[in-house]
């Protein structure tokens, strides 16, 4: 490491974190239409993962989460927020520190089959890193008793005061003795050493009889062997091998340069069951006979249960839950993890779950939702006290009304509907009856009730429809109906949120402690004044019966 | 979950596949990719095909569907489709490829032929299955247990001359009768896809044509399949949509698909398959890209579209918690082969063959207390010749000095009364000796019209 990282990091301890992320936020300013909001990827995330700890990350496609890992080993940079790494901010490293840096933090990336160079051999992908890196640099630890100052020459270059050096020489008695790192193929035999002493300083040429290409060939086989695979497969190419053996070239490339922490991203989700099993156990023991740290992402929460000591829970860029796997997976308290979790099919079919479904898809990252991220599919969102007594039924029109309304202004800022616009043509409304119809009308369309349609003007047809809701919440709605087909759908929108928004889509909630084991949850609900997640669902799930 | 299994039994199923075979030929080999496999789908069922890559198990929904391209073809075997609708159409079509059964009748008797059969050394395994192959074919059709119609799928009728292997349409009077499918030309197979069989794949974009608006598309199933046209039809597909829960159905109509999530893109298509109104849906991998939340929608969708039609489903996936939601009745493929076949419970409580109890005992979660994940050693071997042997067998925890040297057939391994339950294994029946169990399979030994 340089001058500038020892500087940065001179209380390096064996026990705090390795990794530790404060505010971090990864922004995307890609293209899209004239002035487009950037994409939110990672929108302001603290957590910590500790040495030789598996901190698993899950969430769906568009929360972030692999951002999120290509942000910790420096292939996204971060918009704000440091990302620790043994005390180090390395999002504010460059040039060749980071390039020293990045032989400590490696990622598995999901797709062994387009993450391999497929006109180089086995042999030649797991090498590549060892020839970027110069691997070996035959960094020298000098152990003089009396403390001098040391220089190294020759083959050798002095080793930073926290590597693990590949060569020791330690200078008490007559002769030198000298050591030489197990990850070398090589034995101390191989090493000569001339050490010319001065009374405060200490000068040693070092001269190395073995090839760093022979010793890089050598380090190949031996990952090839940690892996699980043969010494044979060293001249082959990815096409022959099957998807399984492709990760292992994927993992044996990534443990190359001895790294302490690596990102495993969706490392089995292309494999079969029984191949992600083996891949699955490799990764287990390599990580207790290296010591490594993992960041396992994750969409498959059975992997993440199975191998993650904790569990981070993404949703549009920011962490919903985060604890011990255990104790998340048997009582989640954010309603988001216990809406993930609810949604895995289980291996049997005797289970006899109440599913709760997500209605919808997670809004765009670009444009996401104020207050909670969660708060536009949130089945057991927090309501205005006047309308916590209505049914299911009523709250869930409001909520898919809403985000019609939503997703219609969205569009009206697309190139197509802004044409329109301004030519003063039909922008989508007009036939919003129907679409109050079938959002509010509880056993189908009129069609259903047997209504002739010759018998419909507008407002009995909503009436009809709003004839299934709550009464409580007619008015409102009804006004934002007629708003909307008065052309006025901003403030239709805006009245639908005055009366029917809280605390959820106005306020961002805080990462509340849940558990004795320090677990968090973003979620309003943690605050006193209102029921906990788990008596909302039940709630929920027994007014469905 | 759909219907339950003992109600559907009992009818006549909806497609019948026995023994099919499909094939790739390379130079260097040819590759049993569906070898010989035989199942049946009901209405209103759900039959959940699950195995990992190599399976067989997409091959075997292609060769369905007649989508198996060259170097494969389906080498043998047959696919037997009972809609009325589609015999129907087809006959009326292929006049000279239909058989009528009334006309076989008046000039033939069924036990007469089966005595022919038996003079001249035929076969009669495929007849109604193996549990009946060791009795008196006579008297099973005084016992009306095989009929002529049994007579003519079985291919017997061909082998005495009475009809001919190109009369693949076999009417019934009444309305019964079914399709052969794997006998159809590609014109004949457009008629039976959508209308008859729609299939919807793991990448929706398959299916949807990027340069028309998902409505268009929809309508132009619509007006083929229902004859709707303008604005009947518009308002059908916005039905439709709405009925595979897109919300502002009104407005997505005229999107195009790259402005559908993927979740919706699915729907979408499933919503095209359904314009088509087809009696059976085979779904291959139709949630396999989707997020866990999507997923769970989606699976939910198909079991209330296929509550509502009495749609017959034929769903493969890897993922065996998938399975366990959505199937009633499992078929489990390995190399080439069905090795077990089971309703869903059974598969899952009481699997029998070891390579189904490999996979479960692999998937996370099946031993909490475990650190280690149990595992199969070694791969999916390719199945390249005919198979003298169990093709599991060098991965099998059980296997013995015969698994190298016979070749398992499906034997009854069933616990349950009302369950048909069946694996491919030569420790099976469980009741009989090592010895006997051996000698049970190598003389059930499949494919004795193959020589
Ligand atoms: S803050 Fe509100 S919307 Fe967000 S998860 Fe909690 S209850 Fe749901
Ligand atoms: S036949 Fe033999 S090798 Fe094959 S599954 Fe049964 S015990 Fe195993």
């Amino acid at each position: 490491m340089s001058e500038l990282l020892e500087e940065d990091s001179p209380t390096r301890t064996d026990d705090g974190p390795l990794v530790e992320v404060n505010g971090l936020k990864t922004y995307y300013d890609t293209g899209g239409l004239f002035g487009s909001n950037p994409v939110k990827a990672v929108d302001g995330v603290d957590f910590a993962i500790d040495r030789g700890e598996t901190l698993g990350l899950v969430g769906e496609s568009g929360s972030g989460k692999t951002t999120l890992g290509r942000t910790l080993v420096q292939l996204e940079s971060a918009t704000e927020g440091e990302v620790l790494f043994d005390g180090t901010d390395v999002t504010t490293l460059s040039g060749s520190d980071l390039k020293n840096w990045r032989r400590e933090a490696q990622i598995v990336f999901q797709d062994p089959e387009s993450s391999l160079n497929h006109r180089m051999t086995i042999g030649e992908i797991i090498r590549e890193p060892l020839d970027v890196h110069g691997w070996p640099n035959f960094s020298v630890a000098v152990n003089d008793p009396d403390d001098r100052s040391v220089s190294v020459s020759g083959d050798g270059t002095r080793a930073e005061p926290n590597d693990a050096a590949d060569i020791t020489v330690e200078l008490a008695g007559a002769a030198p003795t000298i050591a030489v790192r197990d990850a070398l193929a090589m034995t101390a035999d191989s090493v000569d050493v001339s050490v010319s002493e001065q009374s405060s300083s200490v000068s040693v040429s070092v001269s190395v009889a073995v090839s760093k290409d022979q010793l890089r060939r050598a380090r190949v086989r031996e990952l090839l062997e940690t892996v699980g695979l043969r010494e044979e497969h060293y001249y082959r190419y990815p096409h022959q091998f099957s998807g399984g053996q492709r990760q292992r070239v994927g993992i044996a490339r990534s443990l190359a340069l001895e790294p302490e922490f690596v990102v495993l991203d969706e490392p089995v989700s292309a494999l079969d069951v029984s191949v992600q099993a083996k891949i699955l156990n490799l990764l287990d023991d390599l990580q207790s006979e290296f010591g490594l740290t993992y960041l396992f992402i994750a969409h498959d929460l059975s992997v993440v249960r199975h191998i993650c000591d904790r569990v981070a829970v993404m949703y549009l860029g920011h962490i919903m839950e985060i604890g011990e796997t255990e104790e998340l997976f048997q009582n989640p308290e954010n309603p988001y993890t216990y809406s993930l979790l609810s949604a895995i099919p289980e291996p049997d079919p005797t289970a006899d779950r109440e599913r709760v479904t997500l209605r919808g898809t997670p809004p765009s990252p670009r444009d996401p939702p104020s207050g909670c991220p969660f708060s536009t599919r949130c089945p057991v969102k927090i309501r205005p006290k006047e309308f916590r007594d209505v049914d299911e039924h009523t709250w869930e029109s409001v909520e898919t009304l809403r985000e019609i309304l939503r997703e219609r202004e969205d569009r009206e800022m697309g190139v197509r509907d802004h044409a329109k616009a301004l030519l003063g043509l039909e922008t989508g409304f007009e036939d919003f009856v129907d679409v109050a119809e079938e959002v509010f009308t509880r056993n189908g369309s009129l069609d259903a009730k047997g209504v002739e349609t010759a018998e419909r003007t507008d407002a009995a047809r909503i009436d009809g429809a709003l004839d299934d809701v709550d009464p409580v919440a007619r008015e409102p709605l009804k006004e934002a109906i007629e708003l909307v087909l008065a052309d006025k759908e901003t403030q239709a929108h805006e009245l639908l949120i005055e009366t029917f928004e809280s605390d959820c889509g106005e306020q961002s909630p805080e990462h509340h402690t849940v558990s004795d084991s320090g677990r968090t949850s973003y979620c309003h609900r943690h605050r006193t004044e209102f029921d906990d997640t788990a008596v909302a669902f039940d709630d929920l799930l027994s007014s469905a019966e | 979950m759909a219907t339950p299994v003992s109600q559907t039994t009992t009818e006549s199923p909806l497609l019948s596949v026995r023994d099919l075979q499909t094939s790739f030929f390379t130079d260097k080999e040819t590759i049993r990719a569906v070898d010989r496999i035989s199942f049946d789908i009901h209405r209103g069922e759900t039959v959940g095909i699950v195995g990992e890559s190599g399976s067989g198990k997409s091959v075997t929904a292609r060769s369905i569907m007649g989508l198996v391209d060259s170097p494969g073809r389906i080498v043998g075997g047959s696919v037997q489709f009972s809609d009325a609708d589609t015999v129907e159409r087809l006959a009326e079509e292929y006049p000279d490829q239909t058989i009528d059964l009334a006309d076989i009748r008046a000039e033939h008797d069924p036990a007469t032929l089966i005595e022919q059969l038996q003079s001249r050394g035929a076969d009669l395994t495929r007849l109604n299955g193996p549990e009946l192959a060791d009795r008196d074919p006579v008297e099973l059709v005084r016992e009306k247990a095989i009929t002529m119609s049994d007579l003519v799928a079985g291919g017997y009728t061909d082998q005495l001359g009475i009809t001919d292997e190109d009369e693949y349409i076999v009417r019934e009077a009444d309305g019964g009768g079914f399709v052969d499918i794997t006998g159809a030309s590609e014109a004949a197979y457009r008629k039976i896809r959508g209308r008859g069989i729609a299939m919807i794949f793991q990448d929706p974009l398959t299916s949807l044509n990027p340069v028309y608006t998902v409505g268009n598309q929809i309508k132009e199933a619509i007006r083929l399949h229902q004859g709707l046209q303008g604005d009947e039809a518009h308002q059908e597909a916005i039905r439709l949509l709405e009925s595979v829960s897109i919300p502002d159905a009104h407005r997505r109509v005229d999107e195009y698909p790259h402005e559908f999530s993927g979740g919706m893109r699915q729907r979408a298509v499933i919503a095209m398959a359904l314009a088509c109104k087809p009696q059976l849906l085979i779904c291959d991998e139709p949630t396999t890209a989707l997020d866990v939340t999507i997923q769970a929608q989606i699976l939910e969708l198909l079991m209330e579209i296929q509550e509502d039609r009495d749609l017959a489903i034929m769903f493969i996936t890897h993922d065996m918690g998938v399975i366990a939601e959505i199937a009633d009745q499992v078929n489990v493929m390995y190399s080439g082969e069905l090795v077990e076949k089971a309703p869903v419970e059974s598969v899952f409580g009481a699997p029998k063959h070891p390579y189904t109890q490999g996979l479960l005992e692999s998937i996370p979660g099946r031993h909490p207390d475990e650190d280690r994940l149990r595992t199969i050693e070694g791969d999916v071997p390719t199945p390249n010749e005919e198979p003298t042997y169990c093709r599991f067998a060098p991965r099998c925890p059980k296997a013995f000095d015969a698994c190298d040297v016979v070749h398992p057939v499906n034997v009854d391994v069933t616990d349950d009364e009302d369950d048909t339950h069946t694996a491919a294994c030569l420790l099976y029946p469980e009741e009989l000796s090592e010895n006997d169990a051996v000698n049970h399979h190598r003389e059930r030994g499949d494919g004795g019209d193959e020589q």
